[in-house]
């Protein structure tokens, strides 16, 4: 192969490719250009991402009864949302769902990313590795196998199975989210604390707890998101009377999209957006 | 064990896994002392500070504070406190909560909480950042905070960690002497570990030198520079020129040994209790600023081109004026003078001094220091130029390797 790449340097110079040095103008004109085409495509990206949200965000201000006509702002739909007994009580199970798997994912999540990143024992990796699988592995697997342990094990499924199953996912996140804060934390903090006089609980409160709260906090934030949002797992596993509101959701679309169903889902959407903003800003401190 | 050692350590030894850290360790630190660890990276000195500080077990021996044994006991109930490298101050805590945090482990009243941390960071002459946060703070000041964190707590033993490493050298340099200051004020003793000997000398009472978790030499400053044990000491406290030699004499008129250089030179040098015997290889170590350089051959005092007066040269030579003086007939004229033909072969000037690099007959090669003390006074030796080098045998100590 070296003889060929010396031949080609040897070509004789009218096969060459004229060399044309840059000029200045041609290179502002091709950089203008890249930028325009960039903006654009950003702009196109966020057209398809949050053009079918807004419409739906609009739709749900509409007076009319059929999806899709404008017949003039009303909060019609708001109002009739707040009398079906039927949607607001599954709004109540997924509400309770939420903030006790969020409160009990927390907890046990805070305390297994301690458990991985400050102490070394034996089947460390194989639980790190467990501890993060409902991460990656789909919905509808983790949906199936939760459903089939409770049937096997003949629990009857209630919102009580909601709660262990969200709990079960929401570890994970929490753990994630709180061992990238301790991850980097000083361990030599620990030291000094203990160097002035603190036991390991009176250390761990004053100083490691403190430090990781912007962290826990997000974490649990991100968990009552996750809780609050879920369809799949919660649809396999959710016993008749506790209907979750997506769940909720899901059968009145059944039935043909109602302006309820928007303004439903209008709702959700501030909720999870402000939980969202609230967690990125506490990671970010 | 007695009383007046602050701390002691009996046999400490720690190993990780198969790595032995710190090897059969036996030290005592004196009440009020200000005394530093030194070594290389890796040579025990950090893991020795951690075994006093209580974060790491010895894996044998006995370590004693204040005369009590501390085995078993958490470094949160050890009269000790640390200054760590990276200061570990804690960022969610302003500088009067850090400094605080030690007095309310102790359980001190807050009044008295308050004074004490208002006269610690007053120590440390930082009273009107009690307020902010660590990271409002410069490298310096951080330092000084976590100083004033751990003596607030008055403990028996200060441990200091490279606390300087992280600041630059004009900093450095000033809070050295700080250092020392505030240690003779508080009279607290400070363990104080590094990397740099030249801090190591400045601030400390005594200095112990370790080398692969083994205590080479503990000694005051002028001790482990004048008198060191052996070639590790002598090479990583300051600069120093060895010459490998062997035993040539072991009684002379003057109360030396007499050894032989390469190429069968021999010269007087001073043994430091080494038990020499007739044909023992050992090396010389001689400090650069310990040689002298001499031009060779008759010097005609008023003639000579030393860029001294007349007057001055010949006080020095102790020639009468007029007269011409051979110079190695002179400097022979003391018999503990080591007096050896060389040549220059290189010349560096570097502003306070000169350094030459010098080959003796015989065929060994020096390092000489010659202080500038001015053009007027200086010898304008050129390169190339055989000149006498002349060093006095007490300067040339005798190592055993």
């Amino acid at each position: 192969m070296t003889t060929t790449s010396a031949s080609s340097s040897l070509k004789p110079s009218g096969q060459r490719v004229p060399y044309r040095p840059p000029t200045r103008s041609r290179d502002r004109a091709r950089a203008a250009f890249n930028s325009r085409i960039l903006t654009w495509l950003a702009i196109g990206i966020f057209l398809f991402l949050y053009l079918p949200i807004i419409v739906l965000v609009i739709y749900s201000f509409s007076g009319a009864r059929n999806v899709g006509v404008w017949a003039g702002f009303s909060t019609r739909w708001y109002a009739e949302l707040l009398g079906d007994r039927a949607l607001i009580a599954a709004f109540r199970v997924s509400l309770w769902v939420a903030v006790w798997s969020t409160l009990i994912a927390t907890v046990l999540g805070t305390l297994a990313a301690l458990a991985l990143e400050r102490y070394r024992f034996f089947g460390r990796l194989t639980f790190d590795t467990a501890l993060y699988l409902p991460i990656i592995i789909p919905d509808i697997v983790m949906a199936l196998s939760t459903l089939l342990f409770f049937v096997t094990f003949a629990v009857p499924l209630s919102r009580y199975t909601i709660l262990v199953t969200h709990v079960a996912f929401n570890i994970a996140f929490v753990a994630v989210v709180v061992r990238a804060r301790l991850a980097e934390m000083d361990s030599s903090l620990e030291e000094a604390a203990a160097d002035l006089g603190a036991n390991a609980w009176t250390a761990f409160r004053r100083v490691t707890l403190p430090i990781l709260m912007p962290g826990i906090v997000s974490g649990a934030l991100l968990a009552f998101t996750l809780s609050l949002d879920d369809f799949v797992i919660t649809f396999f596993v959710a016993g008749p009377g506790s209907t979750t509101l997506p769940v909720r959701v899901y059968s009145m679309i059944k039935f043909g999209v109602t302006p309820e169903v928007n303004a439903i889902s209008t709702l959700m959407l501030a909720g999870s957006t402000v939980l969202v903003v609230i967690s990125l800003l506490l990671q970010r401190r | 064990m007695t009383d007046s050692f602050r701390v002691e350590l009996l046999d400490v030894t720690k190993r990780f896994g198969d790595a032995v850290a710190v090897d059969a360790l036996t030290l005592q630190v004196r009440d009020g002392e200000f005394f530093s660890l030194i070594g290389p990276s890796g040579c025990g000195k950090t893991t020795t500070l951690r075994m006093i500080a209580g974060f790491e077990q010895p894996t044998d021996g006995r370590i004693f504070i204040g005369g009590q044994p501390v085995e078993g006991i958490p470094a949160h109930q050890r009269p000790v406190n640390t200054v760590f490298q990276n200061y570990a101050l804690f960022p969610h805590m302003t500088v009067a909560q850090n400094v605080a945090f030690g007095l309310e482990m102790q359980k001190v009243a807050a009044p008295d909480i308050k004074q004490r941390v208002a006269e610690a960071l007053e120590l440390v002459r930082l009273p009107q950042m009690a307020e902010r946060k660590p990271r409002q703070l410069s490298g310096g000041q951080q330092q000084r905070v976590a100083l004033a964190r751990a003596l607030v707590n008055r403990p028996q033993v200060l441990l200091l960690d490279e606390p300087l490493g992280a600041l630059d050298l004009k900093l450095r340099r000033a809070m050295q002497i700080e250092l020392k200051h505030i240690q003779s004020d508080v009279g607290i003793t400070f363990i104080y570990v590094t990397h740099d000997q030249e801090e190591a000398m400045t601030m400390s009472d005594r200095i112990g030198i370790m080398n692969e978790g083994i205590l080479q030499q503990v000694g005051s400053p002028h001790e482990v520079y004048e008198k060191p044990v052996n070639r590790f000491v002598a090479d990583f406290i300051g600069e120093t020129n060895f010459l490998p030699a062997t035993v040539a004499r072991l009684e002379t008129e003057e109360d030396y040994p007499m050894v032989a250089l390469q190429g069968g030179v021999k010269v007087l040098a001073a043994n430091e209790g080494h038990d020499l015997q007739l044909g023992r290889p050992v090396t010389l170590t001689i400090r650069p600023e310990r040689i002298n350089l001499y031009p060779q051959g008759e010097v005609d005092v008023l003639k000579a081109e030393s860029g001294l007066e007349a007057e001055e040269l010949a006080r020095i030579l102790g020639a009468k004026l007029p007269g011409a003086v051979d110079m190695k007939e002179f400097l022979l004229a003391e018999p503990e003078n080591v007096v050896l033909d060389g040549v220059l072969e290189e010349a560096f000037y570097i502003g306070t001094d000169t350094r030459f690099r010098v080959m003796l007959e015989g065929g060994a090669s020096l390092v000489v220091r010659q202080q500038n003390y001015g053009s007027r006074y200086d010898m304008p030796f050129d390169v190339g130029s055989h000149v006498y080098v002349q060093w006095a045998a007490e300067n040339a100590q005798i190592l055993i390797e």
